[in-house]
C-alpha cells in the first residue's frame, strides 16, 4: 500500500540509516586523531597489614598498601568522540612457578570525563580534566590481596599505568600493545620492579 | 471478469506491477500456452530449505542452549548463507523478473516474459523473448503506461491489457488474433469511435465476458449499442 | 489481494518472503553469536553501575574469543552468576593466575565496593567460563526501547494494538 503508513515507514527507515551512517563516520574519525599518551609511575612506600576480607570473616589475609607517584599526560586521547578516559594503575607479580606476570590487581583508578560530558559526573580536580595527572606519593584506592591470603615478601612486583578510552559511539580502546596507525604506544607507564616487604615493616622499595 | 473487483492504490508502483504480473499468466494460460514453473519451483525449494535450516537451528538452540550446540549452529549459519546467496543469485541473475515462461500448445513457440518498473516512472517494461520451434530467438522490449489498463480508481481492466499484449507481441497475437490490434490500427479505431468512454468500457466488458464470440472487429457503434441493450 | 492466494505457488512465495525476513534476522543474530562465540553478542545496559561510561539503554557489542591474549584486567566484561538470570556488565579489576582457572574479580566503575557481594554464596571470584563476552563497541541509547517495554508491560499491549490496526487498515 502506498499510504501514510508506508511513507512513515520509509521516512523512519531513512532516518535510522542516516543516523547509523553518521555514527559510523564519527566512530571512524577516531582513527584520524593521533594518540601520544605518556606516563611515569613509581612505587613509594609499601606496607603489608593483616585484615579480614569482611567484618564477619574469621579468615585473616595480608593486604598490601602500595603508595605511588605518577605523572601522566593523556590529553591527546580527548577528541570530540571521547566520552571518558578510564585511567588505572595496576600491580602485577609473577607466580612462584613462573616468571610471567600472572597476577594483576588494580590499586588505583580514576575517570576523566570529557569536558562535554562533565554534566554527567564531576570526578576529580579540575586539573585532571584535560587528561594530565600529577600524583605524588599518594595512598592507593584499593588495598590488594591474593587468593592464598599471602602477599608479603613477593618479588618482582611492577606497577603499570593503563587507560581505556570510552567513545560517545564506536569502538572501545585500551592501552595498545602495538602501534596502530596514528595511535602510538603508551610512552613509559611501567615502574621498576620492587619487592613487597614482610609484614608491618614500612619499607622503601629496592631494586629487585 | 473484465474489471477487477478489487481496487489497488494507483499511487503505488509496486501494486500496479504486482497486479499486472498476476494477470499475465492467467491470460496466457487461457490462450493455450503451457506454463513452465521450473524457475519458481527452484526458488521455492531454495527458500524453503533455508527456512527449514533456520527452524532447526531455532529448535536446538532453544532446547539445548548455545554452548552445547554451537558447532551445529556454525554449520547451519554457513549453509544458510550459501543457500541465501544462491537464492539471491537465482532471483537477480537467472529469473531477472521473469513472470511467465510457457510454450504454445499449437505452434510450439516458447515465450519468456520478464517485467520491471523504473523508480517513479509509471510504465510497465516487458522483455519478451520468444523462441520458435527451430530455436531461433527473438527479443522484444515493450514499454506501456499502467494507465492504459488501470482506471483512476485502481480497478484493473482485462481487455485493454490483453490488447496491449496481443498487439505488441507477435507470438501472443497469433494465439489471440481477436485482440491483436496493432498500434496504428488501434489508433484508427479510437478515432472512428465516437462513443463516450463509458460506452466503450461497457462494450469491452461485455466482449470479454464472453457475450460475443464472433466479433473479430472490435467496435462499431451499432454493435456497441446492441451490447448495451443486452446488458440493460 | 486475497485472490492471489488462490494460486498455491504464489501463496507459497508470499509466505516464503515473510519467513525469510524472520529467518534471516534470526540467522544473522546466530551468525554474530558464533562469530563472537557468545550466546548474546549484543546486550543492553540495565543498570547505572558503570556510569558515566554506560547509561541505561546503551547498546554493547561483545566479543568472547581470545585470539591474541587472555581476557585481562581493565576490560569490561559481561558475566553470569549461578542462580541469577540477568548478566552483569562490570570491569575486571583483579586476575590471579592464567587460563581457565584464573580467579577474576569485577567491580562497577560507579560502585564503591567490588562485586564479591553479587556473586553466589561462598563464591569469591568468577572464572573465565562465567564471562559471556568483553565489551568492544558501544552505541548509546538505542536499546532503551527494550527497557521501556520490559518496565511498562502496557506498552507491549499498545504496540501490539497499533500493529494489529495497521494490518487491518492495510487490507482496506
Amino acid at each position: 500500500m502506498h499510504s501514510t503508513i508506508v511513507r512513515g515507514q520509509n521516512v523512519f527507515g531513512f532516518f535510522t540509516t542516516v543516523c547509523f551512517a553518521v555514527a559510523a563516520l564519527i566512530a571512524a574519525s577516531d582513527l584520524l586523531a593521533p594518540r601520544t599518551p605518556r606516563a611515569t609511575v613509581a612505587a613509594n612506600a609499601v606496607q603489608v597489614v593483616k585484615g579480614r576480607p569482611h567484618y564477619y570473616s574469621t579468615k585473616k589475609e595480608e593486604y598490601a598498601i602500595i603508595r605511588f607517584t605518577m605523572n601522566a599526560d593523556f590529553s591527546s586521547l580527548f577528541t570530540w568522540n571521547t566520552k571518558q578516559v578510564f585511567v588505572y594503575v595496576s600491580a602485577s607479580w609473577p607466580n612462584s612457578t613462573s616468571s610471567e606476570l600472572t597476577n594483576e590487581a588494580v590499586i588505583w583508578d580514576t575517570i576523566i570525563t570529557n569536558p562535554s560530558a562533565d554534566h554527567l559526573q564531576n570526578i576529580g580536580p579540575a586539573a585532571m580534566k584535560k587528561g594530565r595527572i600529577d600524583l605524588k606519593n599518594v595512598k592507593p584506592k584499593y588495598q590488594i590481596t591474593a587468593p592464598s591470603g599471602k602477599l608479603q615478601e613477593t618479588d618482582d612486583v611492577v606497577l603499570k599505568v593503563h587507560y581505556n578510552v570510552q567513545p560517545w559511539v564506536g569502538i572501545l580502546t585500551w592501552t595498545p600493545q602495538i602501534e596502530f596507525g596514528k595511535w602510538k604506544k603508551l610512552k613509559g607507564g611501567m615502574s621498576k620492579a620492587f619487592k613487597i616487604p614482610a609484614i608491618k615493616k614500612k619499607d622503601t622499595p629496592k631494586k629487585a | 471478469m473484465a474489471v477487477s473487483q478489487e481496487r489497488i492504490s494507483v499511487h503505488s508502483l509496486a501494486d500496479l506491477k504486482n497486479t499486472t504480473d498476476d494477470a499475465l499468466p492467467t491470460y496466457l494460460n487461457s490462450l493455450g500456452f503451457k506454463q513452465s514453473h521450473t524457475l519458481t519451483d527452484t526458488r521455492l525449494a531454495l527458500g524453503y530449505s533455508a527456512f527449514a535450516i533456520c527452524s532447526a537451528t531455532f529448535y536446538w538452540d532453544y532446547k539445548f542452549g548455545f554452548e552445547n550446540t554451537k558447532q551445529y549452529t556454525t554449520i547451519a549459519v554457513i549453509i544458510y548463507t550459501i543457500l541465501n546467496s544462491i537464492l539471491t543469485f537465482w532471483i537477480w541473475g537467472v529469473e531477472k523478473g521473469t513472470v511467465y515462461i510457457g510454450t504454445s500448445k499449437t505452434t510450439g513457440e516458447k515465450i519468456q516474459i520478464q517485467s520491471k518498473t523504473e523508480k517513479h516512472v509509471p510504465k510497465y517494461c516487458l522483455t519478451v523473448t520468444t523462441t520458435d520451434k527451430n530455436g531461433r530467438k527473438k527479443r522484444k522490449i515493450v514499454k506501456k503506461e499502467f494507465k492504459d489498463w488501470f482506471d483512476a480508481k485502481g480497478h484493473f481492466h482485462t481487455k485493454p491489457f490483453q490488447r496491449m499484449l496481443a498487439g505488441s507481441v507477435d507470438a501472443i497475437g497469433r494465439a489471440d488474433p481477436k485482440n491483436a490490434v496493432k498500434e496504428g490500427e488501434k489508433e484508427k479505431v479510437v478515432v472512428e469511435d465516437k462513443r463516450s468512454m463509458d460506452e466503450k468500457w461497457a462494450s469491452l466488458l461485455a466482449e470479454s465476458a464472453g457475450v460475443e464470440e464472433n466479433g473479430a472487429s472490435t467496435a462499431t457503434p451499432s454493435k456497441g449499442g446492441k451490447k448495451r441493450g443486452k446488458k440493460a | 489481494m486475497l485472490s492471489t492466494l488462490q494460486n498455491p505457488r504464489q501463496a507459497a512465495a508470499q509466505l516464503l518472503n515473510f519467513g525469510l525476513i524472520l529467518s534471516t534476522a534470526f540467522m544473522m543474530w546466530k551468525g554474530l553469536s558464533v562469530l563472537a562465540d557468545s550466546p548474546s553478542p549484543i546486550v543492553v545496559v540495565l543498570s547505572g553501575s558503570m556510569e558515566p561510561a554506560f547509561q541505561r539503554g546503551d547498546l554493547l557489542f561483545l566479543w568472547n574469543r581470545n585470539f591474541f591474549e587472555e581476557t585481562k584486567v581493565g576490560e569490561i566484561v559481561v558475566y553470569n552468576v549461578k542462580g541469577k538470570d540477568i548478566p552483569i556488565v562490570h570491569r575486571l579489576v583483579r586476575k590471579f593466575g592464567v587460563g581457565d582457572d584464573a580467579k577474576l574479580l569485577t567491580k562497577g566503575d560507579n560502585n564503591v565496593a567490588d562485586d564479591t557481594e553479587l556473586y553466589a554464596r561462598g563464591q569469591d571470584y568468577i572464572e573465565r567460563k562465567d564471562i559471556i563476552g568483553s565489551v568492544v563497541a558501544y552505541i548509546p541509547f538505542v536499546g532503551y526501547v527494550t527497557i521501556l517495554l520490559s518496565e511498562h508491560p502496557w506498552l507491549k499491549t499498545v504496540m501490539l494494538g497499533i500493529m494489529g490496526l495497521v494490518v487491518v487498515l492495510q487490507r482496506e
